[in-house]
């Protein structure tokens, strides 16, 4: 694929998790208490913690989704993405196995909930959080992309610019 | 030849040096950039932040530590309504949403078999309301029916009530009840003459709005996330126990330490 269709792959990508980071990060935010409820459902943490967790959960969320918006510290900002995602996996994961019936709360929400459609709701959550991760991963390996802030993701002029003397070496 | 060379050369040195100069205005470009989106990025995450906390703030405001109370209510069980008293007995906390489907359901399931037992006195039986699915569905009718509750116990008739707006919960979770229907219920819940005039009253006036929020809060602080859940002496009941009435039974009566 052409350097500048990669480029465009990774706005794709940037794009897109910035605007899922960023989703769920405003509707966290605007829940009384922010995400503590979905926090506290996962049992993980104890609930001293939860009040921080659910203000710095969902602000770290729209922290990450503004850089990837505007393509600054892509690949620190993917990095801490797919990190993210990939403990919200392990998250809803561990919830599974121990049993409890709980929502997401990926996007709002949160808290326990009925069994019913139990399986299938963990496995999509799960799945979709992967696809995120796989996203992230590309930009943490490549992050250059269209329309970014990032110094490296500024389309080159020519390879001259980049390797001095290049040119002329081929010459 | 010679000349050409050097003249070449010099010509070459020119245009590095230019280059030099460029890459390190490019450079300084790039630190400015990143030091100003950067801040401009935090500053616009705190600003978010500080309106979502004001926000969370003000839709928790009537809390207070000198909110009315029901009778027998206090601080002791977490603002609970301690149904009746058995020293020495298992301690069963009920956490629950008026409007929640499921707590309908173990009520319907298991409700007169739990307040059976703190009626013989196996179990100190507390109900412990909460307020949260307001929020979730973007009602008052949690709120409303935890206030007529509150009055209720007030009434003398706590545990009564609690069956009947369940057994009356809509079919629709958020369609919740009229404030003419919670004044019913008094009724229906035992409550007569004088007695319900005053239920009446304080179901209008919402004396015990502030309870419920304190209520809700201190089920959080609990580390309960959702509802229905059963503490057993402080210790979350496992769903396995709600298999049969006689799992149940075991489970509130002998909790394994």
């Amino acid at each position: 694929m052409s350097p500048r269709g990669k480029d465009v792959i990774g706005l794709l990508f940037r794009l897109v998790l910035a605007g899922v980071l960023g989703y769920a990060g405003l509707v966290k935010v605007f829940e009384p208490g922010g995400a503590r409820i979905a926090v506290m459902a996962y049992r993980l943490f104890p609930v001293e913690w939860t009040v921080f967790l659910g203000w710095a959960l969902p602000a770290f969320e729209i922290l990450l989704a503004l850089l990837l918006l505007v393509g600054l510290f892509t690949r620190w900002a993917a990095l801490a993405s797919g990190l993210l995602m990939a403990a919200f996996v392990l998250g809803i994961a561990s919830a599974w196995i121990r049993g409890y019936n709980i929502d997401c709360g990926c996007f709002g929400g949160g808290g326990d909930v009925t069994g019913e459609g139990r399986n299938l709701r963990y496995a999509v959550d799960i799945v979709r959080d992967l696809v995120f991760v796989g996203m992230a991963a590309w930009l943490v390996v490549r992050p250059r992309s269209l329309w970014a802030l990032d110094r490296e993701s500024v389309p080159r002029q020519s390879d001259e610019d980049v390797y001095p003397g290049v040119s002329e070496r081929q010459v | 030849m010679a000349q050409k060379n050097e003249s070449a050369k010099s010509t070459r040195e020119k245009a590095a040096e230019a280059r030099a100069a460029a890459q390190s205005a490019e450079r300084r470009r790039e630190r400015t950039i990143r030091i100003v989106g950067g801040l401009a990025v935090l500053v616009v995450v705190l600003g978010i932040l500080a309106i979502g906390v004001m926000q969370s703030n003000k839709k928790d405001a009537p809390p207070s530590a000198d909110s009315a109370l029901p009778t027998g209510v206090t601080t002791a069980y977490g603002y609970g309504f301690p149904v009746n008293t058995a020293e020495g007995k298992p301690t069963v906390e009920v956490f629950e949403d008026f409007q929640c489907p499921a707590c309908a359901n173990l009520e319907q399931a298991y409700g007169p078999l739990i307040q059976q037992e703190a009626a013989d006195g196996n179990i100190q039986l507390v109900y412990r309301q909460m307020v949260f699915l307001d929020s979730n569905l973007n009602t008052d009718h949690s709120l409303r029916a935890a206030n007529a509750f509150g009055c209720a116990i007030t009434g003398g008739v706590g545990a009564q009530y609690h069956s009947v707006v369940f057994a009356n919960q809509p079919a629709q979770e958020g369609d919740g009840w009229t404030d003419d229907q919670l004044k019913q219920f008094g009724g229906q819940a035992g409550l007569t003459g004088d007695a319900q005039t005053e239920f009446e009253k304080c179901v209008d006036a919402g004396t015990y709005k502030g309870w419920a929020q304190l209520s809700n809060d201190a089920a959080f602080d609990a580390g309960v996330s959702g509802t229905p859940t059963i503490f057993v002496n402080g210790k979350e009941l496992p769903t396995s126990a709600l298999q049969s009435e006689k799992a149940l039974k075991e489970a509130l009566t002998n909790p394994q330490q």
